[in-house]
């Protein structure tokens, strides 16, 4: 019976060799074998993959007329007619174009990379070139307008100024709202509140990276991808990935730029005549007589007869063309088994603010050493040594007085030389600004490395394990000195005053990861990852206040005990398990888990771990035979996740009980020993739960490509700073209380709109629009959490960051005072703070941006416009600047103002007493007269540049060399009457909380952002 | 070197892989700082830290009672003028028209809830800690006397009085009888006074007869008696009232309530004072900051009518307490003398008090004799035992002796907080129509407004607002 059968399963292979077949190789355009290709016979169960010479035979097809394809990762697929005679053996030999989708491109997707085709995830990836297309102090401000669903809100013009980036909306409120940044495997200190927002502004733990030294970014927006992140994941993380050096010869490349820097915007103020005249108007409206006495304005140190012997011009008094000056040299090298890749970049960045500048140098080495054929080592350390020149800004004084009690007809100083002392009678105004920036001295100087060193062991060449060990250290120096006559005149102290504020803090981590191919069969592939990680940080540091200081308290006062006051460390911990598998069928369905089982300090003892899981999916639909008509489709898939991520960036001493024991404070001289604070044993991450799906798709040969996400993101458990009922015995308590829901959608497109050798033309262009929603306080109310300074809080049902204020009706033309409503939309001339509503809100309905390139020959010219539609701006300034008379200047609006009965004006009647408006005092005057769309469109940059022809560069012995002139900021269109309505106001109190609720959109006295003009000379060796 | 490289490497793998399965919930323990305070598992480990956590309920009640209260009281009573410095949050409470937002109220609002849960506190303690034979019981009887003493306080300016309805079903304030966050909403002014009560019998129960300057078995009785006048339940007041005045106090010639060392034999409980710098620029911080005009110019003065009660009689004594700053001229303040003191302690129950109280209810119960007798020590001290108004004491009876007692009850506790609640229980138990400062007594203004945050627990009522003026 064997016999039998093994006859006539060899007669059929004698068959099978006699019959036609189809055979041949295939290359790419180097002419190396395509290993693995895939060959179908469409219409038919044959088929074939090529070898590893390339070589494929398709055997058992009857004669015919045969549609072939050739499908190869990375190449575009090709397809051929044939006609297979009975008997024939045809020979195909094929070279595959290279795809221009880029599909197999690498993505940094966290512990590891994946191509572009196997991503089942909202990612989002910005090359090197894009990030340094414009100047910026630091790397997330190029981030604007580029990637959809990634909101970045300039900092002011102040040098090191921060920026507020919100991926997919706020779910957050007394926790950080920020997304998690990872630099080359370690997730970064990033606290804004080092020093929390002294002289108006919060600090920047991201400007001492260096743009140039950033190869890519990838931002995770998704569950599924940031759930790997586990706990920290849930408002997006940014990966870095600096940049290495490939094999090959030296490259050397060396970029100078320098530039001028003035502000995009000059306040509008009244000037001293008009001022005058509207405060005698003032004056004889509250029924006085005579000559105004300016002591009732609140103004002590000048008459009103000695008012017009001055006119000053504060606005020129204050500011500069500041002056712009980088230089980076890169040197990249490859040998056999080393590479390296140097850099060294030197920064001084003056703003239009006198005397403020932000200067850097920064250096990088990362080198990549081939230990052995299966042990490969990385390398990479990063130094950067930052000064900021600071002044006092905003609310703090310098810029800011400028707009408030920097009076035109103040003069900057005295007949005697001496500096004029404003003495308002409010101590938050009285410093003569000039005279705070020529005395007083302030330098906050930030040291950081981040290094990391890694060992990649190929065990088999299947299974690979890495173990990372990563260093960041922060070192923070903020020197402050005030000679005796400042610290007299502003009455803070009676002799001069040097301080040092000293910071460091220590965060690494390591991890242990191993991963594993499987291939189950030809199509079908699994790529598993696995593994464990631990974080730790510790934050020191401490104060020395030096009196009678003759300058910066001396380096060498470190060292000495007795003058030290330590600041309470900060410490926290994190662990976790993580993995991921990735199923990959056909190269084009694709299935995705990942999880991290999360474990932190800060975590409460009920709540110390966690486990955040996700599943995604991909499907390229255009591989589909039942797509193969649309010639016109390059690429359509699908994607589809859902999973959840936490946020833990809150206070690692919130979930703590303390008792204190004071021996000061006692009773009948006894000591005493009370609770400080309440203890919440279940505080925990935040939890978001979020559901993503979206299609990426590309037409005409790839020249229009873009992709679409909807996302809807639930956030529970959120972490609210709660204002207690004072009878639980506390003021405040950290506890997972609310839920906010984000939804939304997101589009980009890429556009190539013509290109041909001479002139190309290329759109990108993105907007997202986002739904946020409190949609819980728990067994709270809404006022157990209070937002900004009377003007934004949360509102169930209402966004993060609602604008809450007494509503203005109308100007009593009879009597020209304010009319009021109140709750119930009753008109009342008394101001109440029980009739507040909400009016509005800080997050804007969309935003994006769009750029458009060209090139001809070797020029180019880049145009990015960013905009942002809807969201409301509140001008807190503006109800000084245009509400009660004092010792503020008033702006030019003004003029619509009640003057007499009958008039229908905008502004009411003038007044020195806030009870006229009905008001407690004028700081109260909060209503929707401050509020503004905040929509505009903004020409964020222009860069018109000119490659030299390559034999030009050539007698100069480069291979390549370029000149560009890039400008920043030119224009903005927008109703918003003020300076800039782009703002990221310093937070303040808890500077979570003011950064999600208020800080995006409240204005007061901040500086706009700068205008900067640039030229620029990149030369490549 | 390969070879070696490989065994560190494998070896590296190997420690991380052990690390990561020996990983735990200990693993992830960070000790805060012992700057940042004590762990309260720590904190608490004898009668001593006991005695501490007690020492800082009197600190936290010492701060309350240290013009806090009063000051505010008197606000919405007659006995002062409008404040002098127009600030919004004092001017809106002599207005009558507090607000949820009013700093002054709300700060008030908090202070006897530190104590309360201090008081709390202790109970998860006792069980835990050995005590010495009887200091238990003494710990335990402070801590309900203090707990009583700050639910009185609060429920007085923060609620309609006793008597408002006829069961006081009315909305009282919170009580707090656990040391944890959790929702406790408003109760009735009944079950308010229920759990004052009970603390105070408990107090009284536990407490020594004699215990320093501290809370004793007679202070919860005085100020148990003190409550039962208040709710207008007299019979219950006196036998109280009888047993502590006959203990053994006896009147200070001084009437210079505030400086302990001159009154000390009248002080049934009151707040001590040390020269510390804490104590001199905590204590009594309240009046000095409202009253004292020996240094600075006061905040807020005497009403015409309480300056003209104190100033009109030349043989009384405590004519001393009112002094006119700029006589004769349109900024001329009537301002009082009776805290310009750099350190001073509150008294809280004293024997004057008392006598008033046994005083008032005797002249209700028509009991003239008793009245007289008690009114008299009193009067004697302010006018001298040869003045027209002591020798024409003896011919008072019905309402004008109870109007005698009343006036002279206002002199001798004036600014101390205690005008206005006498005027609401007169209002209700005594004088339905009667008013304060033209506002009828029970006007929902009369009565403060929580803060915002009170609201923060879904299912609070706020107080109604105005209708004062």
């Amino acid at each position: 019976m064997r016999t039998i059968l093994l006859s006539i399963f060899g007669l059929f292979m004698v068959m099978g060799v006699q019959a036609q077949s189809i055979r041949g190789k295939l290359t790419d355009s180097k002419s190396e074998p395509l290993i693995g290709a895939t060959i179908i016979v469409e219409g038919t169960k044959s088929g074939a993959q090529s070898d590893l010479n390339g070589d494929f035979v398709i055997n058992g097809l009857n004669p015919g007329k045969y549609r072939l394809r050739f499908q190869y990762v990375g190449m575009k697929n090709e397809f051929k007619n044939v006609e297979l005679a009975a008997g024939q053996n045809l020979v195909l030999n094929l070279t595959l174009k290279i795809d221009e989708n880029q599909l197999d491109e690498a993505v940094v997707v966290g512990y590891g990379t994946q191509t572009k085709r196997e991503i089942t995830t909202a990612i989002s990836k910005i090359g090197q070139k894009e990030l340094n297309d414009l100047p910026v102090q630091s790397f997330e401000q190029a981030l604007q307008g580029k990637l959809a669903g990634v909101a970045v809100t300039q900092g002011s013009g102040l040098a090191g100024s921060p920026s507020i980036i919100r991926i997919r909306g706020i779910s957050s409120i007394s926790a950080g709202g920020d997304p998690l940044y990872v630099v080359d495997g370690i997730p970064m200190t990033q606290d804004y509140s080092t020093f929390g927002n002294a002289g108006g502004a919060n600090f920047n733990p991201l400007a001492t990276i260096n743009p140039n030294d950033i190869e890519s970014i990838e931002v995770l927006k998704d569950a599924a991808a940031t759930s790997i992140y586990g706990s920290r994941g849930a408002n997006g993380v940014i990966l870095i990935t600096t940049k290495r050096a490939g094999k090959g010869k030296t490259r050397v490349t060396y970029t100078a730029q320098m530039g001028f820097s003035t502000p995009s915007a000059k306040p509008r103020l009244v000037g001293r005549d008009e001022l005058l005249n509207l405060m005698e108007e003032a004056w004889i409206n509250d029924g006085n007589t005579g000559k105004p006495d300016f002591s009732k304005f609140g103004i002590n140190n000048m008459t009103w007869d000695e008012a017009r012997n001055h006119n000053t011009d504060w606005y020129n008094e204050l500011t500069q063309v500041g002056v712009k000056n980088q230089h980076d040299l890169t040197l990249s090298k490859g040998w056999d088994k080393v590479s390296l890749y140097s850099s060294l970049s030197y920064n001084k960045n003056e703003t239009f603010i006198r005397g403020n500048s932000y200067d850097k140098v920064s250096g990088r080495i990362n080198l990549d050493y081939q230990i052995s054929k299966k042990l490969k080592m990385q390398v990479g350390t990063s130094f950067t040594n930052a000064d900021n020149n600071r002044v006092y800004s905003g609310w703090s004084g310098g810029y800011g007085l400028l707009m408030s009690s920097a009076l035109p007809f103040y003069p900057v100083r005295n007949p005697d030389g001496s500096y004029f002392l404003f003495n308002n009678s409010d101590a938050g105004f009285r410093t003569n600004p000039i005279m705070m920036m020529e005395q007083f001295k302030w330098v906050t100087n930030e040291q950081r490395t981040i290094g990391n060193i890694a060992f990649d062991y190929d065990i088999t060449n299947n299974l690979k394990a890495r173990v990372q060990a990563n260093y960041d250290y922060q070192h923070i120096s903020d020197d402050q000195f005030a000679p005796q006559e400042l610290t007299r005149a502003t009455g803070s102290d009676t002799t001069s005053i040097g301080t040092k504020n000293f910071r460091y803090t220590n965060n690494f981590n390591y991890l242990a990861q191993l991963s594993y191919k499987y291939e189950i069969n030809k199509l079908n592939k699994l790529d598993i990852v696995g593994g464990f990680e631990r974080q730790q940080s510790i934050t020191q540091g401490f104060n020395i206040v030096e009196r009678n200081a003759t300058g910066f308290v001396a380096d060498g006062r470190k060292t000495d005990n007795n003058l030290k006051n330590y600041i309470v460390p900060s410490e926290w911990k994190f662990e976790r398990f993580f993995g991921r598998i990735n199923f990959n069928s056909k190269y084009k369905y694709f299935l995705n888990f990942a999880f991290s089982y999360d474990g932190s300090s800060r975590f409460g003892d009920n709540q110390r771990y966690g486990f955040f899981p996700s599943v995604s999916g991909g499907w390229l639909l255009n591989e589909e035979r039942f797509l193969e008509d649309f010639k016109k489709l390059s690429l359509l898939k699908l994607r589809a996740s859902y999973g959840r991520s936490g946020n833990s960036d809150f206070d690692p001493n919130a979930r703590y009980g303390f008792f204190q024991a004071n021996s000061a404070i006692s009773y009948n001289g006894n000591p005493t020993l009370y609770p400080t604070q309440l203890e919440n044993p279940n505080l925990r991450w935040e939890t978001s739960w979020t559901f993503n799906t979206g299609l990426d798709f590309a037409f005409f040969n790839n020249k229009i490509s873009g992709t679409l996400d909807f996302y809807d993101k639930r956030t529970t458990d959120v972490i609210m700073n709660l204002n207690l009922d004072p009878s639980v015995g506390f003021g405040n308590y950290y506890d997972n209380v609310g839920a906010i829901r984000n939804y939304g959608a997101e589009f980009s497109l890429r556009a190539n709109l013509v290109r041909n050798s001479k002139f190309t033309w290329s759109v990108m262009a993105n907007i997202a629009r986002n739904f946020n929603e409190i949609t819980s306080t728990g067994a709270y109310t809404e006022e157990a959490v209070s937002g900004g300074t009377n003007d934004t809080r949360v509102v169930l049902g209402m966004p993060v960051g609602t604008y809450y204020l007494v509503r203005f009706s109308h100007v009593d033309p009879a009597t020209g005072r304010p009319v009021y409503l109140d709750k119930d939309g009753n008109q009342t001339l008394t101001w109440s703070a029980n009739n507040r509503v909400p009016v509005g809100s800080i997050l804007p309905k969309a935003v994006g941006g769009f750029t458009n390139n060209f090139k001809y020959k070797n020029w180019d010219l880049s145009l990015l416009f960013v905009y942002q539609i809807g969201g409301n701006i509140y001008d807190a300034s503006a109800k000084r600047q245009l509400g009660v008379m004092s010792f503020w200047n008033s702006r030019p609006e003004i003029g619509d103002r009640w003057r007499e009965p009958g008039d229908v004006a905008a502004f009411p009647r003038l007044t020195l007493d806030a009870s006229t408006y009905g008001l407690p005092d004028y700081w109260q005057y909060n209503t929707p007269m401050w509020l503004y769309d905040a929509s505009f469109l903004r020409l964020r940059n222009v860069t018109v540049g000119y490659n030299l022809p390559e034999k030009w560069a050539k007698k100069a012995k480069m291979s390549s060399t370029r000149i560009a002139i890039i400008c920043t900021n030119l224009f903005v269109f927008t109703n918003y009457p003020g300076l800039d309505p782009e703002i990221a106001r310093d937070g303040e109190g808890n500077i979570n909380t003011s950064r999600n609720m208020q800080s995006q959109g409240t204005y007061y006295l901040n500086a706009p952002q700068e205008r900067t003009y640039n030229f620029q000379l990149t030369a490549t060796f | 070197m390969k070879k070696l490289i490989h065994k560190i490497l494998i070896g590296t793998i190997g420690l991380m892989i052990v690390a990561s399965f020996s990983a735990c919930e200990k693993s992830l323990d960070v000790e805060p700082d012992p700057s940042f305070g004590l762990d309260p598992a720590e904190a608490i480990k004898s009668s001593e830290d006991m005695q501490k956590l007690l020492n800082s309920c009197y600190d936290a009640c010492a701060n309350m009672m240290g013009g806090q209260f009063q000051v505010i009281s008197d606000l919405l009573g007659d006995d002062v003028a409008r404040p002098l410095n127009n600030d919004g949050n004092t001017t809106a409470i002599f207005n009558r028209s507090v607000a949820q937002f009013n700093g002054t109220s709300n700060s008030a609002y908090s202070q006897p809830y530190f104590t309360i849960y201090r008081v709390n506190v202790m109970d998860l303690y006792y069980d835990q800690v050995n005590f010495l034979p009887g200091e238990k019981e003494r710990l335990q009887g402070e801590a309900a006397f203090l707990r009583a003493l700050c639910h009185f306080e609060t429920v007085k300016l923060w609620a309609q009085p006793a008597g408002f309805t006829a069961d006081n079903s009315h909305l009282g304030i919170i009580e707090r009888t656990r040391a944890k966050n959790e929702v406790v909403l408003r109760t009735s002014v009944a079950s308010n006074y229920a759990l004052i009560i009970s603390d105070l019998q408990k107090a009284i129960s536990l407490l020594p007869v004699s215990n320093g300057v501290y809370a004793n078995k007679n202070a919860a009785k005085a100020l148990l008696a003190k409550v039962y006048f208040t709710m207008g339940n007299y019979e219950a007041a006196l036998p109280l009232l009888n047993e502590v005045i006959g203990s053994g106090y006896s009147l200070s010639d001084s009437l210079n309530r505030f400086l302990r060392s001159e009154v000390e034999s009248e002080i049934i409980f009151g707040f001590v004072t040390t020269s510390s710098a804490y104590d001199i620029n905590a204590r009594g911080a309240g009046f000095k900051g409202s009253y004292r005009n020996d240094l600075n110019l006061p905040t807020i003065a005497l009403s015409n009518e309480l300056y003209n009660l104190l100033s009109a009689d030349t043989s009384d004594r405590r004519r001393k307490f009112t002094t006119l700053i700029n006589p004769g001229q349109a900024n001329e303040i009537k301002a009082s003398t009776k805290f310009n003191h750099n350190n001073f302690a509150t008294p809280y129950l004293t024997l004057t008090d008392m006598l008033l109280m046994r005083a008032e209810i005797y002249a209700l119960q028509s009991n003239a004799a008793s009245a007289i007798l008690d009114l008299g020590l009193i009067v004697k001290r302010a006018y001298g035992v040869a003045s027209t108004r002591y020798i024409s004491l003896s011919g008072l009876s019905g309402q004008a002796l109870i109007d005698e007692v009343r006036l002279q009850r206002r002199l001798e506790m004036h600014l101390e907080g205690d005008r206005t609640i006498q005027l609401k229980r007169i209002g209700a138990f005594h004088a339905p129509s009667s008013t304060i400062r033209n506002a009828p007594w029970k006007c929902p203004g009369m009565v403060l407004q929580f803060p915002s945050s009170a609201g923060t627990v879904q299912g609070f009522i706020f107080n109604p607002e105005g209708g004062c003026n």
